[in-house]
């Protein structure tokens, strides 16, 4: 069995500088999740076919699990939990928390930072935009158009019009 | 996973001296959407993955009036996607990198990793023959074949080449450029994929040397209409079951130059160069789409169960090239 | 409907909404305990074999391993999530996937690495990988020893009642297949004025909950508790203590919330394992299923065949209806659920159809070297639909009748006795209601009469089918509700149901609150935790806000009732005197005169609490719940794509508690169906039972790119057994879908698909055969 291999890695994750020890074959999800109690953000499947596990890096959404921890270096990550919490939720947080956008709740945090994603550079979306946007997460419970639904409310209450 | 050592290279010389010094037991790393599931999987276990994202200047779009146009072989498929310029002028590869996947893997899947990913077939993995994994036949061949199998034949694997991007880039008459210790070297596209071939005892879907990577992609065709057409069970995620790439030098509603590509059907991305000369010289309408797409599919020689992607194909060509005209498809 | 209630009928906020959006819910993935072990299972590469030789030194003197253990290192002790007919481990492999052994390391590589270092010597047996074959006389063994029973109990089939029928799961008493009977179908057929025959086949499919199921264990003090991904947490607790030796009572399951589960996340071996090795190593221990163990160790909704044979008169009688149905019931040695299964597809559809007085079902429950099978969304009405809908639709266009006429025509009424719950008499039945909303929702008049209608290559097209579905009807689960009025006037729910992401615990929280009048926010509770709340069958066959409902309704007039009684003694009145409402308690004619909740409850001396229970075994009248699905489809004749242009689901739910809940659940389902319909389903290899399609690419569950907005409509006409009239509706909108599809593609294109998925190559060649016999 071939010797394992350390890395330390510097990177920021949700505004906080963080200093890890990770091993060569560990994940960026493996990381957020198993080291640093960071589990909000979930892994349905583990091949990039799920969107679960979806994280902004660097303001772009990707997949946690396909990136290896040491990868990470230097890197800015954002977790659901760095958008806000049960005390302060953003605005995505509220629409969806208000109406049946999370089911289940597996995939609520990819989708939740895929739409951030996308209304970071596009604060008026039509839902067709919407939909492209959030092409790369799976929903196995709502069917959709409720998640569509509260990523349109969010933006409009994002862009002041509610 | 596996433990493995894990290499920053800092130069296309440092990375393919990594690359020569480990041989066999190196993978090289680019947007790790393709080679990180397979070393979950089992299929590759590489001994050293060396980043090659670490690597500056390999990720630009260049594109000047007198010059081939010349993409970094880390270009993000998102980045080509988005690229007003590609858009306007080359729609078939904007239009190809767009549709590969879902954004996430889009936002890190680079050009050069796209068209050097290996077969996704079904039956490479365990408890099955394949030549990739040590195998001496083909389990696909005479099993389902359905999605991933080959309607083109092929030379010992029948699995399909997955990549969209690689479609659309051989319709441009794409040059592909490495690097190796040895220096650089330039490859057409039609040669650097052209079915599975033997590197060391790697049975690979491109011709890279085991010291060799990808650099940047030249185009040198500049289409005046192009466009990439996919057909799949789902619209994210799903790779081609079967895609026509088409870019011509249209002028006066006359095709004077014309490129006819099919994804999802062989090995590599099989250009028809007997439709293309139906059509040269020649107005496309839906007598002329038709003939092409017969002559396009001509040669098929189906698996057991992939009968039904000839008919397909030949609906997709058919389309794809009456949409060059902007006329009503078919 | 819903003017007259304060909280009922009201689209409020779900409970568990900010947890989810927020990513601060827990699951039993999510748990890292201090000192925690990570497990891993190693698993069969043949479809049946023997362990002829385990070896796991290997594996054992890799730094950071553990423990591990072998069937050899177990108790031989029979559980099971249907009947105790499993170990905790077994020399004899039965599927692809199979367990054979598990790890205890110190972290997750390292676990799985163990795994591949476990030398296994296996003598492989046949195998039966065709449910048909596998039914024929002489086919292989797929059970080479069945378990010894040490302890039967009562309801657990016993290997002398298995009747001596190869692989086919039956009883003795009953004959090797479930049969359902009426009439006498040949002389329905002579009397039929139009015969249709056709064969159906439908492919396994995995129900793809998005969390893979996990479990934590903690062995501590000769008490153990698992947080644990299972809907039936009071099922594992028994069998945790079975196998551990444990009293119940030292046993404590938490299962609060399931990221998706749709029936199929039950007891298992992986919890079973997981409690063995905490004890084993005196450290927490985890198991996180990857996506290939979520979908080959769970169970799938079974592959089938049905040969149907179907008649009916020109005035639109159907006169007869003859099935032959194999099941796949994969490798449970006793059949799992799968006879009760066979049960409800021979007779759910004949339900439907009431009027038909000529029936026979017979189903074949066939054991295969597969993964095991049972109840996924839609249990048993998923599987038999299909092919009846299918067959409605092509009866009706050989008689010129409207395909929903035809239906209504033969359809149950109110109080006509079932034969899927033998004893029991169907509820209110607002099909036609149904029905009809959903056929002027769609615009059922655009439907052109004549299939194959539109131009060109891309064919337009309109379909149906309808649907019934019981609210936990059979078997019949219990469920038990408490709850609970504090010092502080706090009103609590306790409930032994997991919820699933169907917010149940939010509409049975709304019934408490309408009863109490106060504000859903202001009724709280917990769930799901085999220590503080009382028993539930679990949220199974849409019993959860009909019976769960049932049960906490009660708890909570109970409870009501002793706060007014203990209330009337403070103020001096009548109970009947008095009225409750926003936590205060007044006497109706002097509303000045209230006392708090707080001070009701401090003068009882402790907490008040209702108990209420309901045994669906003991009701003869039952509620059914009622659909209609409408699919209008663009088939594209070129590439074989069918493009669903709009999905209509129409539901007879009783009332909708919460409307906002129940649309999320009918969408839900449907997009499930859908997935069912045209793009799911295992292609397992025929010679080594392997699933070939183990990417989750390739399980195809559909995109938001592939769903249209489908359109939900609710129907409420009440329903009496309930006190809120409500029904359930979580799995219905699954099982109309792929008839209503298929019925679709028949009216735009001509073809009659038969096989589930109906993909593009499928649509190709039904167009090239329809070609072909036109010439």
């Amino acid at each position: 069995m071939d010797a394992r291999e350390s890395h330390n890695i510097t990177l920021k994750i949700n505004g906080e500088v963080r200093q890890i020890d990770v091993e060569s074959n560990w994940t960026l999800n493996d990381v957020l999740r198993n080291r640093l109690e960071l589990t909000g953000t979930k892994r349905a499947c583990d091949y990039g076919g799920c969107g679960s596990c979806t994280v902004l890096m660097d303001g772009v959404d990707v997949y946690s699990c396909s990136i290896l921890a040491v990868e990470a270096q230097g890197k800015e990550i954002q977790t659901i939990e760095g958008l806000g919490n049960s005390e302060k939720l953003h605005p995505l947080q509220k629409s969806f928390a208000l109406s049946y956008a999370a089911q289940c709740g597996w995939c609520t945090p990819g989708m939740i930072l895929s739409a951030k994603s996308l209304l970071d550079h596009n604060p008026k979306p039509t839902e067709a935009e919407v939909r492209a946007a959030l092409s790369g997460v799976l929903c196995r419970c709502t069917g959709y158009t409720s998640i569509v639904n509260a990523v349109l409310d969010a933006a409009s209450v994002m862009r002041g019009e509610t | 996973m596996i433990n493995f050592k894990h290499i920053d290279a800092a130069s296309t010389e440092d990375a393919v001296a990594a690359l020569g010094r480990y041989g066999e037991g190196a993978r090289v790393l680019a947007g790790g959407q393709d080679l990180l599931f397979r070393i979950k999987k089992y299929i590759v276990e590489p001994e050293c993955v060396i980043n090659l994202k670490t690597i500056p200047g390999l990720s630009a779009i260049r594109s000047k009036a007198d010059e081939n146009l010349r993409i970094g072989a880390l270009t993000t498929l998102s980045a080509i996607a988005r690229s007003a310029e590609l858009q306007r002028n080359y729609a078939v590869l904007a239009r190809a990198a767009g549709v590969v996947a879902s954004p996430q893997i889009r936002n890190l899947g680079t050009l050069g990793g796209n068209i050097c990913q290996d077969v996704w077939c079904w039956y490479l993995q365990d408890g099955f023959s394949c030549w990739k994994s040590g195998g001496k036949f083909c389990d696909l061949a005479a099993g389902d074949s359905r999605y991933y199998g080959s309607v083109m034949g092929g030379h010992l694997c029948l699995s399909n080449h997955p990549s969209d991007a690689a479609v659309a880039l051989a319709a441009l008459d794409a040059r592909v450029h490495i690097v190796s210790p040895k220096g650089k070297r330039v490859a057409p596209i039609g040669e650097f994929l052209c079915g599975h071939n033997w590197v060391g005892s790697r049975l690979q879907s491109h011709t890279l040397g085991l010291d060799e990577i990808v650099t940047e992609i030249e185009i040198p065709l500049r289409p005046t209409h192009s466009a990439y057409v996919k057909f799949a069970l789902r619209k994210s995620w799903d790779f081609a079951i079967a895609s026509v790439a088409v870019s011509a030098v249209i002028r006066d509603h006359v095709c004077e130059d014309l490129r006819i590509v099919l994804g999802g059907v062989a090995t590599f991305p099989h250009r028809s160069q007997e439709a293309e000369k139906l059509l040269r010289n020649c107005e496309i309408d839906d007598a002329s789409a038709g003939a092409a797409a017969e002559a396009a599919l001509e040669n098929a020689r189906p698996l057991k169960m992939n009968g039904y992607k000839v008919e397909l194909s030949k609906t997709l060509v058919r389309r794809a090239l009456l949409s060059l005209t902007g006329e009503k498809t078919n | 409907m819903s003017g007259e209630f304060f909280t009922v009928g009201k689209s409020v906020a779900p409970v568990y909404g900010v947890e989810k959006a927020t990513g601060e819910m827990r699951f039993p993935a999510d748990l890292n305990l201090p000192n925690m072990l990570w497990m891993k299972i190693l698993r069969s590469p043949h479809a049946h074999a023997k362990i002829a030789a385990i070896d796991v030194s290997d594996a054992l003197k890799m730094p950071g391993v553990v423990e591990v253990l072998t069937h050899k290192d177990v108790p031989n002790i029979l559980f099971g999530p249907y009947q105790n007919e499993i170990y905790p481990l077994d020399e004899e492999l039965r599927f692809v996937g199979d367990t054979v052994a598990a790890v205890a390391a110190e972290d997750w590589n390292l676990a799985e690495q163990a795994t591949r270092a476990i030398r296994v010597t296996y003598e492989t047996l046949p195998a039966v990988l065709d449910a048909e074959a596998g039914a024929t006389p002489g086919a292989p063994d797929t059970v080479l020893h069945y378990p010894e029973r040490h302890e039967i109990k009562p309801g657990d089939i016993r290997p002398d009642q298995l009747g001596t029928f190869g692989n086919i799961v039956g009883l003795k008493e009953g004959g090797p297949t479930v049969v359902n009977q009426r009439g006498d179908v040949e002389r329905g057929f002579a009397d039929s004025d139009v015969v249709v025959q056709r064969v159906f086949r439908q492919c396994e499919v995995n129900a793809v909950s998005h969390e893979p199921r996990a479990c934590v264990a903690v062995y501590e003090n000769d008490k153990c508790t698992l947080w644990c991904s299972v809907q039936d947490p009071y099922r594992m607790q028994d069998s945790t203590a079975r196998v551990l030796g444990l009293p119940m009572e030292a046993v404590r399951v938490v299962s609060t919330n399931l990221g998706g589960a749709f029936g199929v996340k039950v007891t298992g071996r992986f919890a079973i394992l997981c409690a063995l090795l905490a004890r084993q190593t005196g450290r927490p221990v985890k198991i996180w299923f990857t996506r290939e163990e979520e979908s080959l160790d769970s169970h799938n909704r079974s592959a089938l065949t049905h040969y149907v044979k179907a008649g009916a008169k020109k005035d639109g009688s159907l006169t007869a209806l003859k099935v032959r149905t194999f099941q796949d019931n994969g490798y449970w040695p006793f059949g799992g659920l799968g006879q009760n299964i066979a049960f409800a597809i021979s007779t759910r559809p004949i339900d439907l159809y009431h009027r038909c007085p000529n029936v026979e079902w017979e189903v074949f429950a066939v054991r295969t070297n597969y993964p095991s099978t049972g109840p996924y969304r839609g249990r048993a009405d998923a599987e038999s639909h299909f092919p009846i809908e299918s067959v409605m639709d092509e009866l009706a266009a050989a008689i010129h009748m409207d395909p929903i006429e035809f239906r209504l025509k033969n359809r149950l009424n109110e109080g006509d006795d079932l034969c899927s719950a033998p004893g029991k008499v169907v509820s209110t039945v607002w099909v036609e209601e149904a029905a009809r909303e959903g056929a002027k929702t769609i615009g059922w008049q655009r439907r052109s009469a004549v299939p194959n209608a539109t131009p060109g290559p891309r064919k337009r097209g309109i379909g149906m089918a309808m649907v019934i579905h019981s609210c936990g009807s059979n078997p019949a689960g219990t469920s038990e509700a408490e709850v609970v009025v504090d010092r502080d006037g706090r009103i609590s729910l306790f409930s032994g149901t997991p919820d699933q992401g169907s917010e149940q615990q939010t509409t049975l929280r709304q019934m408490v609150a309408e009863i109490f009048g106060v504000t859903l926010e202001e009724v709280h509770g917990s769930n799901a935790d085999t220590s503080t709340c009382p028993y539930d069958s679990g949220p199974f066959s849409s019993r959860t806000v009909y019976a769960t409902g049932i049960a906490a309704s009660r708890a909570a007039e109970q409870a009501k009732k002793k706060v007014l009684e203990q209330a009337a003694s403070l103020l001096k009145r009548e109970a009947r005197d008095l009225d409750v409402g926003k936590h205060a308690v007044w006497i109706r004619s002097e509303p000045s005169r209230k006392l708090r909740f707080s001070d009701v409850v401090g003068s009882a001396g402790g907490l008040i609490s209702g108990k209420g229970i309901h045994n669906g075994k003991d009701d003869r009248l039952f509620a059914y719940g009622f659909a209609a699905a409408f699919a209008e489809v663009e088939v594209d004749v070129g590439t074989g794509e069918v493009k669903i242009l709009r999905l209509v689901s129409s539901h007879d739910v009783g009332r909708a508690i919460n409307p906002m809940i129940v649309e999320g659940q009918i969408l839900g389902g449907a997009a499930q169906g859908l997935g069912y319909a045209l793009t799911e389903g295992f292609c397992f290899d025929p010679r080594t039972g392997t699933a070939l399609n183990q990417w989750f690419l390739d399980l195809r569950t559909p995109s938001i790119l592939d769903i249209p907005d489908i359109e939900p409509v609710i129907v409420e006409l009440g329903e009496p057994t309930h006190p809120f009239g409500a029904k359930g509706c979580s799995e219905i909108s699954y099982v109309g879908v792929a008839p209503a599809v298929a019925n679709a593609i028949y009216n735009a294109a001509g073809i009659r698909l038969t096989e589930l998925p109906m993909t593009p190559d499928r649509v190709l060649k039904a167009l090239q055969e329809a070609q072909r016999s036109a010439r």
